[in-house]
């Protein structure tokens, strides 16, 4: 099985909103995953393993602590996963691995990755799971309509694949759901039952006995930490196993999740955030069990899996044979301590949450060097609203030493928010950016304009030469766009009427367009002819006489003359429009195209059209 | 649609997280006190490019669009300026190159591309306009004002390494003829420059507390080559607080481990602050600092948690059992201001 960099997956997907789900979570491993790109990431941890971060990113990072659905006493948020969201596609991966140092240094961790179209059913499956999560952040709610939001326009299926999200409710256990999906699959014969997970427990329940009847093994192969303890119902099953544990290197620290059954010409695996205990994977949560999810696929590729059962294990033994050695055998068991998240109300207060694992040291606690009388939120969090305007709070627990809390700023993450929305035109910051000729004169002036090398050949004026850069790199921009929807739609509409004024009838400058030259006429003399192409800007065509700057300068200078530059832009958008086959945009295009033309009466809308369409793009 | 199925493979963190109490931040702190420039700077020519970058994007002849934008205006030109000294001298081990390893470097690509997250405007960004002032920036701009357009070119085009193959080709030809060019593919700055830097480096040190040993400072620019012996002096000398911060890194080291074992650690602890009182540095450490990872800390006893990292620990325990006079506890540090002068100085001439 080929390993993977986490991190570079992440990068390698240009994405706006990162969600990623984790049991505990290390603040280096956030800060790696800030590192990898993406506008904005949402983090949801249990509630009694988080963080505290000195640092938000400009309230790009927003961490939430979540309890399962059905809270218990004693279960856990222990989903693992990670969905992220490009422009058409979400990128989820789905395995065993926590945001924590240890699971990505030295864990032997299992995932699966999978890009699917925004709004297919695996992705509104995913989306389902996320909104039943117990989770009230106000921002929470609108990412996950954001995961769905701007979706195309058709919904898009892939029957390639057999494979289904799953995970657990108050009324359905992860094993359920997995048989469900068994049954669905319908695989033929008796498998081999490869079951990998680093905990058990020792007591399965009847659930084991229902595991087995369906599925029917021939033999129960077991792949468990050292330290593991085979449950009862494994000792006791009149089905052969044997027990493998790891060797070498992945001694320490074995943390995959994997339940895979390997039938004669395929494999049918489970890959998720549950062990195989009776709380992560036999219970549902009313019945006290964790918050769990994975994925089932069927699989032609037997051998990538089989690899990974095949090396690093030592040789099995039988169950009864089995010794486990010391030391903890379970997630459950990790070092509870405090951690805090601060979040700003306005402008002068903020709420600060605090995970206490020990009530005694309640009154213990000093905020920016003052003593704070916290309120039970939920469980062991406590929260106070204090008042500050700095970006931090200093936050002091018991006699430790004082910590420094960044403070989220939910407006800041709004507006980073809003500046992700996928647009057709671009809003630039600059004024350079845009075609609109006050635009263009604001930032020659600000700026300068933009030439190629070899100023010496630049003709003015400045403005042609500019709109011409800025038609360019709009055109890359909308290149990048792969989804054509309805409020892209709208907004080619707005910008066409932007372009491409009348002609104001006291002098007529016709335009000739062949082979990418464009020739401009006053009547029927013709003032000059020039080329639009390369990375040289405007080319003038050798020898012409001198009033062709005169007659570029008359294209623009003329408020009521300036349709050609209309023109050569919506000639860019049909091309772009027509290769992506976007029939409907570029239709709008070349209606807008005929009003220019018919009243600037700068060429006929025939001529526009043999030109746009007899040139590749 | 199809299914990639995986094993996570091992990266590494940040090396500050893998100082559990802070020693680093600590001397890094001090150093930058008594001996400037002792942290990581290496690399001069980074020093200057990094500082030119940021006064493109001041004086507007890079503009923009976003933060996301200028971030990815910065590691393009990081890439350019690493795939011009690539094309021209092949493998750069050893010559502090960042992102050395990475053997295909598209500089069309700027964040999301394949590049190390430890980029040169991190590692440098904070110190090098100590160094690599307004004044050599100016100087710089000077005589490579025309340079400036070549970059913008380069900066409106996108895509793959192949498809401006051509374009880069011709790029690169066009800055290697500008012999004082950040990116004409030398490794070393160009001599005007560095002499311009070295200069500064000396008044900076000049006036560090590091100068009450004038002849120390002789020695130093006299024999750049000998500079780690003249330097390692400091450490071990008893005017400096490097020393007693040393012994007591030590001892408190010692004194953790003996905890983590559950044996006698009370004789330890007397020891660690025995010493710690003895800290002649300003704002010294908390005598119990607390970890920043593989440790918990209750009551003022130090446990492993789960991110505990037993090579990392190791590491930690045989430096500080062999304290040898000479040979203190954290001594690495002084190799970055040793290359700094070796590179100023001996192709200065």
């Amino acid at each position: 099985m080929q390993a993977r960099d986490f991190f570079q997956l992440i990068r390698d997907f240009d994405h706006s909103l990162g969600i990623y789900l984790t049991f505990p979570l290390d603040k280096e491993v956030v800060e790696k995953i800030r590192d990898s790109g993406g506008s904005r990431a949402i983090v949801l941890h249990d509630a009694r393993h988080g963080a505290t971060f000195d640092n938000c990113w400009d309230s790009r990072v927003l961490s939430i602590p979540a309890f399962p659905v059905q809270e218990n006493r004693m279960n856990l948020f222990h989903s693992k996963l990670a969905v992220l969201k490009g422009e058409d596609q979400i990128r989820v991966i789905v395995g065993s691995q926590n945001l924590t140092r240890t699971s990505f240094s030295a864990n032997k961790e299992v995932a699966c990755l999978f890009d699917f179209p925004i709004n297919s059913p695996q992705c509104r499956a995913i989306r389902d799971f996320l909104a039943s999560l117990n989770c009230s952040h106000s921002l929470w709610s609108r990412a996950i309509d954001e995961l769905t939001a701007l979706g195309p326009v058709t919904d898009q299926t892939d029957g390639s694949v057999d494979f289904e999200f799953i995970s657990n409710s108050g009324s359905t256990s992860i094993k359920q759901s997995f048989l469900q999906t068994l049954k669905r699959l319908e695989p033929p014969g008796e498998p081999f039952l490869h079951i990998a997970a680093p905990f058990t427990s020792q007591l399965l329940g009847e659930g084991f006995h229902e595991m087995i009847g369906t599925i029917k093994p021939k033999e129960i192969r077991l792949y468990v930490r050292s330290n593991a303890k085979i449950p009862k119902e494994v000792l006791t099953a009149s089905i052969p196993v044997k027990v493998f544990a790891p060797s070498g290197k992945g001694r320490q620290g074995f943390h995959a999740k994997m339940i895979a059954l390997e039938y004669p010409n395929e494999m049918v695996a489970f890959v998720g955030s549950a062990n195989f205990t009776a709380q992560g994977f036999f219970l549902t949560q009313t019945e006290g069990g964790n918050q769990e999810n994975g994925v089932v696929f069927r699989t032609q590729d037997k051998q990538d899996l089989m690899e990974w059962f095949d090396k690093g294990w030592a040789a099995p033994v039988s169950p009864h044979d089995w010794s486990p050695s010391e030391g903890s055998d379970s997630d459950a068991q990790l070092d509870l301590s405090p951690y805090a998240w601060a979040e700003r109300i306005d402008a002068s207060w903020v709420r600060l949450l605090i995970f206490l694992p020990d009530e005694k040291i309640l009154r213990k606690v000093r905020v920016d060097g003052r003593k704070v009388m916290l309120a039970k939120d939920q469980h062991d969090l406590y929260s106070v609203n204090v008042s500050s305007k700095d970006q931090f709070l200093t936050l002091q627990i018991s006699n430790t030493e004082p910590i420094k809390v960044a403070i989220f700023n939910p407006n800041q993450y709004e507006e980073i928010k809003s500046s992700d929305d996928v647009r057709l035109f671009s809003h630039y910051v600059l004024p350079i950016e845009s075609w609109n000729e006050s635009d263009l004169r604001i930032a020659i002036a600000e700026g300068g304009i933009r030439v190629g090398e070899g100023s010496d050949q630049v003709i003015e004026p400045p403005l042609l030469e500019q709109f011409y850069y800025n038609v360019r790199a709009q055109m890359r921009s909308i290149r990048r766009r792969r989804i054509p929807t309805a409020d892209l739609l709208n907004e080619l509409k707005t910008q066409l009427y932007e372009v491409g004024a009348t002609s104001n009838g006291t002098q007529v400058l016709r335009l000739k367009l062949s082979q990418g030259e464009y020739s401009v006429f006053n009547d029927d003399i013709l003032l000059c002819k020039f080329v639009l192409s390369g990375d040289k800007g405007i080319q003038l065509q050798p020898k012409q006489p001198p009033r062709v700057h005169a007659a570029i300068d008359m294209l623009y200078k003329s408020r009521g003359q300036h349709g050609a530059t209309g023109l050569y832009l919506i000639t860019h958008l049909v091309r772009l429009f027509d290769a992506k086959g976007w029939k409907e945009f570029s239709d709008i295009c070349l209606r807008r195209a005929e009003e220019i033309c018919i009243e600037s009466r700068l060429l006929d809308f025939t001529s526009f059209l043999k030109f746009v369409r007899n040139r590749s793009v | 649609m199809s299914i990639k199925i995986f094993s996570i493979k091992a990266v590494e963190f940040e090396h500050g997280s893998l100082d559990p109490f802070g020693f680093d931040a600590h001397t890094d702190r001090l150093a930058r006190k008594y001996i400037p420039f002792s942290g990581t700077i290496r690399k001069p020519i980074y020093l200057l490019f990094v500082s030119y970058v940021e006064s493109l994007f001041r004086d507007g002849y890079l503009k923009p669009k976003s933060r996301r934008d200028k971030e990815d205006i910065r590691l393009r030109l990081e890439k350019l300026l690493v795939y011009a000294w690539t094309r021209r001298h092949g493998r750069l081990r050893s010559q502090g190159v960042i992102g050395n390893s990475i053997r295909h470097v598209n500089p069309f690509e700027g964040v999301g591309g394949n590049w190390v997250v430890q980029n040169c405007y991190r590692i440098y960004g904070s110190s090098a306009e100590l160094l690599a002032t307004d004044e050599l920036v100016q100087a710089y701009l000077k005589a490579n004002r025309s340079e400036i357009r070549l970059l913008q070119q380069f900066l409106e085009r996108s895509g793959s390494l192949e498809r401006n193959r051509t374009f880069v080709d011709d790029l690169l030809r066009k800055l290697a003829k500008r012999r004082t060019s950040l990116f004409c593919g030398q490794l070393v700055l160009g001599r005007q420059f560095r002499r311009k830097m070295l200069r500064k480096l000396k008044e900076i040190l000049w006036e560090a507390e590091f100068s009450s040993q004038a002849s120390l400072l002789y020695k130093i620019f006299n024999r750049p080559k000998s500079a780690p012996k003249f330097l390692d002096r400091v450490l071990v000398s008893k005017e400096y607080p490097f020393h007693s911060l040393n012994r007591w890194f030590s001892a408190f080291i010692l004194a953790v481990e003996a905890d983590l074992k559950y044996e006698s650690s009370h004789h330890l602890w007397m020891k660690a602050d025995a010493l710690y009182g003895e800290i002649a540095a300003p704002r010294p450490p908390s005598r119990r600092p607390k970890p920043r990872c593989w440790f918990t800390q209750a009551d003022g006893t130090y446990r492993k948690s789960r991110d505990f990292d037993a090579s990392g620990w190791s590491a930690l325990i045989r430096k500080a059992e062999q304290p040898r006079e000479g040979s203190p506890f954290y001594s690495f540090r002084i190799f970055a201001l040793e290359s700094l002068l070796t590179e100023l100085d001996s192709h200065a001439g």
